[in-house]
């Protein structure tokens, strides 16, 4: 069945369409909750309220967007408002607090992971949120420029900026030196 | 302006590689959406049943002997509720709520009891118990100590009288609260075993 008629028939409250819209769509909206919340506890949280919330908006998706841009916007609005609600809440500083326990055939690629997670929770919100929509969604700068709200240069300027930032916490890339430092963020300039 | 070939392709793919969701939470997270679909057009595919029966066998198979001890004849086994074909398996969902105790509290869940509508909050080891309506506070519970896990239980209810309220995070242990009509039951670990009983307010 094709994604059109899936969509259609979800639209008029068919569970069993819905049900396979969410499972296509789901491993993509956990990992951008994840990625933006960082905490895993919130980030399950963020998972769940973004899934409600596509179930109660799918009647009224319009189809000017691509149903995957509009899922991810609704998954990054929900993942930034529960990054919201926990503002006042310190971000944890143990690995366990922010990740799955690494299991026991951890490789190298797990401990990047790990400081790759740790650093993303150090970046500013809009540009941890472009660096997600970019790199975990696989969104183009127009995408990412409707989900924002912002110009298509503004997002070429966060990812920019983002990956700057990122390989600089993250010890310039250096998986000798992976370590967490924190920088300063300079202001964003604005847009193209 | 830089392009896309700047991220460490080591970076890259850690960025990618959130570690997958467990089968139950998967279920968990799919089926509390779901069940916003209006009950007259929901037609839940057969293999999700499948999916949420063979999870509760699971869960049921290690953890029937202690059920067996802790529940009261409220509370059927699980075995006969599956052999009866009335695998309830209520989610929580997690609705919008009002009546927020504090900035860094989360919300649990909420239920029915006397037809009056309350809602549940988490926050500095305490559960906060509102009603819906009025947003007046009814209780403030000590939430008990319990071992870390992460594991998502979904308990067995007497699909009569009990219903999930919802699940929360504290200390390290994912525990999940149930509505029965004396007590508000709290289970957690990957036997689903039963926590404590807090009085209803």
């Amino acid at each position: 069945m094709d994604d059109d008629l899936l969509i259609r028939k979800a639209k008029k409250g068919d569970a069993a369409a819905t049900d396979t819209l969410l499972r296509t769509h789901y491993d993509t909206v956990r990992a951008v909750c994840h990625r933006i919340v960082v905490n895993k506890s919130d980030a399950e949280d963020a998972t769940q309220v973004a899934l409600i919330s596509i179930v109660r908006a799918l009647p009224k998706f319009d189809g000017r967007s691509k149903f995957s841009t509009w899922i991810y916007r609704i998954a990054t609005n929900a993942a930034l408002d529960e990054v919201r609600r926990i503002g006042r809440r310190p971000m944890p500083t143990d690995k366990e607090a922010i990740y799955d326990t690494a299991t026991s055939d951890a490789t190298a690629a797990v401990d990047a992971q790990i400081d790759v997670s740790g650093a993303l929770a150090q970046l500013p919100e809009e540009y941890r949120t472009t660096l997600v929509l970019r790199h975990v969604a696989d969104l183009d700068y127009e995408e990412i420029a409707e989900i924002q709200g912002v110009p298509v240069g503004t997002v070429r300027s966060r990812l920019a900026r983002g990956r700057t930032q990122l390989a600089e916490i993250l010890g310039n890339q250096d998986p000798d030196s992976l370590r967490h430092t924190r920088v300063n963020t300079p202001p964003e300039r604005g847009t193209p | 302006m830089s392009d896309d070939n700047e991220l460490d392709p080591r970076v890259l793919s850690a960025m990618r590689a959130v570690t997958p969701a467990s089968d139950s939470l998967r279920e968990q997270h799919i089926a509390a959406a779901l069940a916003e679909i209006s009950p007259a057009s929901a037609r839940r595919p057969f293999n999700t049943w499948l999916s949420a029966a063979a999870a509760v066998v699971v869960l049921l198979v290690g953890g029937n002997a202690l059920y067996g001890s802790l529940f009261s004849s409220q509370h059927t086994p699980s075995e006969s509720a599956i052999g009866n074909g009335h695998v309830t398996t209520t989610l929580p969902v997690k609705a919008s709520a009002v009546c927020r105790p504090s900035n860094d509290s989360g919300f649990v869940g909420s239920y029915t009891l006397n037809n009056q509508k309350r809602e549940v909050w988490a926050s500095n080891h305490n559960l906060f118990v509102y009603v819906s309506q009025t947003c007046e506070q009814l209780a403030t519970l000590d939430i008990a100590e319990a071992p870390q896990s992460d594991f998502v239980c979904v308990p067995s209810l007497d699909s009569a009288t009990d219903s999930i309220i919802g699940g929360y995070t504290m200390d390290g242990a994912y525990r999940v609260l149930v509505n029965s009509p004396t007590h508000i039951l709290e289970f957690s670990g990957k036997s689903c075993s039963l926590l404590t009983k807090y009085p209803q307010p």
